[in-house]
Order: structure tokens, then C-alpha cells, then sequence
């Protein structure tokens, strides 16, 4: 429909069709409140006297104009538009319930996302949105456990292709994965999509949920993490990291499946495979004070799933190696351990190897041993 | 002593285009205070890695330290008071010959350029009413990576209220680069 209006010099129909849809506006506009300044007034009912809104809209902006983008809410309402004459002017003009409109404001050509997606505003109606909105909320009460939808919207998707109304369903927890609902500017063409957490997207039957012919089936909740609260005692782990990984050991009641330990003098993190499923992981963290929070997570993609334990590497002599890591660097001599970090070769997979960083007020440097404990290198970054 | 009074000297040449220039809408800052107090501080030569000017007129010039060439301090300049020297931090640290090639000779600076180059850069960017938001001054060469251009280059960045963009120039303020959204 809005190619129709784009070509600059459209056929006799196309000129015909804009008269028509001028007159329509025009004859809107004689039923449109005023403020005393002129200014068209926005309607009390924003999703309800949607004609008012789009009279409102044509008066303020008074030119031919594409529309680029709509939010709209009982509140407010605004739109992005572009000058049909001249495409390198986009303005934004705002509607706020029961108020005159005021002036558009100016927007940079460079801070809009898609230029090519656009309908003229006189072919705009904005029936099709509240439509939508209103089974959006049907579908979130037919399922539960979603926020009632509020708003509305047109855009384009990210990649400049899709071009319509959405609303979307914010689950009121993890279980309720997101839901968008999509119709063309017409109302046509209309999808329920849910977004899973893996960052698929599921189509579903709207109808047949709202007619409770269909059951919603919910993502498994994410497990809590576990907390070991902390003594209160202030740890170095540069130099206590032997015996927190014991701890930690005794408490899990299994040798440690290693995938990373990250050191920092004030915190530890420790990733370790899950004894069922390398494909998940659980990371370690340790407070200053000893406390260990544990969380579930998904192995990185490209890991080569092959654990490691504490006898694998030099552990015990792990703080003299990281006590003397900035003397291998000669400019950072004076510099401090920024961090440690233990884990096997990214590309090859092969043994462990220790890694800590060094830094001054100037640089950064690294210092690399084996799992033996040989010095690979020391060097500013 | 007496090379430090022939610097001052020139820069109070040079830069004396501070005060024709405060007739304009930008905040231009006092450099010829500012390196006149920098040079009176570390002596001469002044050897700028970079130097940028903000919205407000504040400066934030870089520059190596000939004692230690292969160290790089920041110093700043607001409405009269230095700052510095801040040591910079390298997310990769340069070598000396990189710095010593990367550096340009204080002296070599056209500063009364500017407001010429910003004239040009409103032209050029066809923004008659363009802010300047800010200006900065490094060798193209871009710590190692490759650029348009390995000399010296100014950079004006420009906003209004539909477009922005910013216009680069070499030091004898011939337009390299011409770039608006």
C-alpha cells in the first residue's frame, strides 16, 4: 500500500487516492479539538478515538509526511516521521492524552534505523494497533503469568525487512518466555512468536490459546544459585587459593572438574564441568570474605569439554609464581597482579597453563607459565 | 632560558587568534596561556601525541616526555588551570621509535588556522549553523593502523540539529576528509 505514495510522481489513480484521503482528513479535522493557540489536542481516550489521534497528528505536522515508527500507550503517543518532498527531514512529534501537540522536534537522518520501511501518514490507522494490543492482553490472560501489554508499536526488525505493529508479552517470570505479536499496517498477515532462551523463535496458535484449545508449555524455571555464607575473614586468595579450592572440594564431596579458575586478590571463581553433562557448568564465586555463591551455566560454545583437576598444575607453589610475576617484567617490575587465570589451551586443548596479568599506572603485562610452572613468557602488552 | 622566550614568543604570535575568536559560538580556550604555563613547566621542545578540545572549550593535550620518550603524559586545561601530568595508559604500549615518529613539533602547529578550518568545515558539511562539539589533533597513522593518511590531521566535528559530521584537515588546512550523517 505505501509504495503507492512513495513514487514521487505517482500515476493519476495514485493522485486521486491522495485527494480522497486529504478530504477524509480534512473533514476529520473540523471535529478536531483546538487549543487557543491553534494547536490540535490530543484525545482523552488515546486507544480509543484513534481517528481523533491520527486528525491530532496530521494537523500538527500539516505536510505530507511517511511515518517510520509509532509507540503508542493509553498515555502518550508519538511518531517518527520523513518529509515526502524532501526525504532528508525527519521530525518527532509527540502526543500526550487531553494536551495540545507540541511542535515536532528535529532528528537526525543518521540516528534513524530503517529509512526504507514507511507508510504515508494518510494511509495510517492506528485501529489495527489497538486491535492487537487488546488480543495481546487476551492472549496473556488466556496463558497467565504475563504483565498486562501497555503499549504498541511500528517499526521495522533490526534488519530493515519486517515492517509493522507489535506488542509484546513480558513474562512475569524466567518460566514466561517473551511473546511478540506482529501484524502488517493493515492488521493483516498477523504472528504470535514466543522467543525461547536458547534465542529461537517458536510460532504459536494464538487462537487456540485464547480459546484454551491449547497449552502454553513453560520453559523449566532456571535453578537458584546455592550460597555459602562467608566468615567475615578478609582472604588473599593469591596466596590462600590452595586451600579455598579445598574447600570448595569438600563441600561439592568430589574431586573439581576444572574448566577456569580466575584469581583475584579479593575474589575467586572457579568453573567446574557438571558431573552428568559437559554441555553445562556450574561457576564457583568467592567473596572477600570467604562466602561462595554457585550458579548453573551453559559450557561456552567451543570448549573442548575436557576437565582438569588441581593436581594437573603446580598449585602449590602457585603464590610464590604469582608474587614473583611482575620482577619478570622489567619495565613493570614495580607494577602489581591485576589478575590470574588457570585453564588449558583455547586452540589445542593441551595441558593447563598459568596466566596472570601485571599492571602499572602506564601498562599492562603478561606473565605465562606451564602447568609445570616453566616460564612461556613475560611481556608488555 | 632563552629558547624558552623565543617559543612563548612565537606562541604569542601564533595563537593570537584567541581573542577575534571568542566573537564566535564556540568556547575557545586561552592556549596561548595554557602553553605558555605548560612550557614555562616542562621546558621546550613540545612534542603534542594528541590533542582534543571539547564542547566547553576544556583541553586535553598528550604529549611525550623527553627525559623518558617512551612515556606519554596528559595534561588539561580548564578556564586557566592545569592539570597534570597524567600518565597514559596504553591498551597496547607503542615502542619508543612508534611515539617519536607518531609526535608532532608543537611548532609546527598552525593554531590560528582553526577558526578558518571551522568556517571551511560548516562549508563542506553544509551545516551554516553546525556546533562545534570538538577538535582533535593526532597523526593519521593512528597508533600502527592504517589510515587515510599518515601526516598530521585536525579533525572538527560538527552537530546541528538534522546532521552531524566532521571534516578532517592536514596542518596547512586543506580539507582530507569530508564525512556528515
Amino acid at each position: 500500500m505505501w509504495t503507492r505514495t512513495e513514487t514521487r510522481n505517482g500515476s493519476a489513480r495514485s493522485a486521486f487516492a491522495f485527494a480522497l484521503s486529504a478530504l477524509s482528513a480534512t473533514l476529520a479535522l473540523c471535529s478536531l479539538a483546538h487549543a487557543a493557540d491553534g494547536a490540535p489536542i490530543a484525545p482523552a481516550q488515546m486507544l480509543v478515538d484513534v481517528a481523533a489521534l491520527k486528525s491530532a497528528f496530521v494537523s500538527r505536522i500539516g505536510r505530507p509526511v511517511y511515518v517510520l515508527e509509532v509507540q503508542l500507550n493509553q498515555y502518550s503517543a508519538s511518531v517518527l516521521v520523513q518529509d515526502q518532498r524532501d526525504h532528508d527531514l525527519f521530525d518527532k512529534f509527540e502526543a500526550v492524552f487531553g494536551k495540545p501537540l507540541a511542535e515536532g522536534q528535529p532528528v537526525k537522518g543518521g540516528d534513524v534505523h530503517c529509512k526504507k520501511q514507511k507508510i504515508a501518514l494518510s494511509d495510517l490507522d492506528f485501529a489495527p494497533a489497538t486491535r492487537l494490543l487488546a488480543r495481546a492482553r487476551e492472549l496473556g490472560a488466556a496463558i497467565g503469568g504475563y504483565d498486562v501489554a501497555g503499549a504498541v508499536s511500528l517499526d521495522a526488525d533490526p534488519f530493515c525487512k519486517e515492517f509493522g505493529w507489535h506488542v509484546y508479552l513480558s513474562g512475569k517470570d524466567e518460566s514466561h518466555e517473551g511473546i511478540d505479536l506482529y501484524t502488517k499496517t493493515d492488521g493483516s498477515a498477523g504472528t504470535t512468536r514466543r522467543m525461547r532462551s536458547d534465542g529461537s523463535w517458536e510460532t504459536l496458535d494464538a487462537d487456540a490459546l485464547i480459546a484454551g484449545k491449547a497449552k502454553l508449555a513453560l520453559a523449566a524455571p532456571k535453578p537458584q544459585p546455592s550460597r555459602v555464607a562467608g566468615d567475615g575473614r578478609e582472604r588473599d586468595y593469591y596466596r590462600e587459593v590452595a586451600a579455598e579450592l579445598a574447600r570448595l572440594e569438600a563441600q561439592i564431596g568430589a574431586p573439581l572438574a576444572l574448566q577456569h579458575i580466575g584469581i583475584f586478590e579479593d575474589s575467586l571463581h572457579v568453573d567446574v564441568y557438571s558431573s552428568k553433562n559437559r554441555k553445562r557448568m556450574m561457576r564457583y564465586d568467592f567473596d572477600a570474605d570467604g562466602a561462595i555463591r554457585g550458579e548453573e551455566k551453559e559450557t561456552p560454545d567451543g570448549d573442548c569439554k575436557k576437565p582438569f583437576s588441581t593436581g594437573d598444575f603446580v598449585l602449590d607453589r602457585l603464590p610464590d609464581l604469582i608474587a614473583g610475576a611482575p620482577a619478570q617484567i622489567p619495565p613493570l617490575a614495580r607494577g602489581t597482579v591485576h589478575s590470574v587465570h588457570i585453564q588449558r589451551g583455547i586452540v589445542d586443548c593441551d595441558a593447563p597453563y598459568i596466566s596472570i596479568d601485571i599492571e602499572d599506572e602506564r601498562a599492562d603485562g603478561n606473565v605465562e607459565y606451564s602447568a609445570r610452572g616453566k616460564l612461556r613468557h613475560a611481556e608488555v602488552k | 632560558m632563552a629558547k624558552h622566550r623565543w617559543v612563548v614568543g612565537l606562541l604569542f604570535i601564533v595563537l593570537s587568534f584567541g581573542a577575534a575568536a571568542a566573537e564566535t559560538d564556540f568556547p575557545w580556550p586561552n592556549l596561548t596561556d595554557f602553553l605558555s604555563q605548560l612550557i614555562k613547566r616542562i621546558g621546550s621542545p613540545v612534542k603534542v601525541y594528541k590533542l582534543k578540545i571539547d564542547s566547553h572549550g576544556e583541553v586535553d593535550l598528550w604529549i611525550q616526555d623527553q627525559d623518558r620518550r617512551d612515556l606519554i603524559d596528559s595534561y588539561e586545561y580548564d578556564h586557566g588551570k592545569i592539570n597534570g601530568p597524567i600518565p597514559v595508559k596504553f591498551d597496547h604500549y607503542p615502542t619508543v621509535d612508534a611515539l617519536d615518529y607518531h609526535v608532532i613539533e608543537l611548532t609546527t602547529i598552525d593554531f590560528p588556522r582553526l577558526p578558518a578550518m571551522l568556517d571551511s568545515a560548516r562549508e563542506k558539511l553544509n551545516l551554516p549553523d553546525g556546533r562545534l562539539s570538538s577538535i582533535e589533533l593526532e597523526r593519521g597513522d593512528s597508533r600502527g593502523k592504517h589510515h587515510q593518511t599518515n601526516i598530521p590531521i585536525w579533525t572538527l566535528w560538527l552537530d546541528a540539529a538534522r546532521h552531524d559530521g566532521h571534516v578532517s584537515f592536514d596542518l596547512q588546512g586543506r580539507v582530507l576528509h569530508v564525512d556528515k550523517n
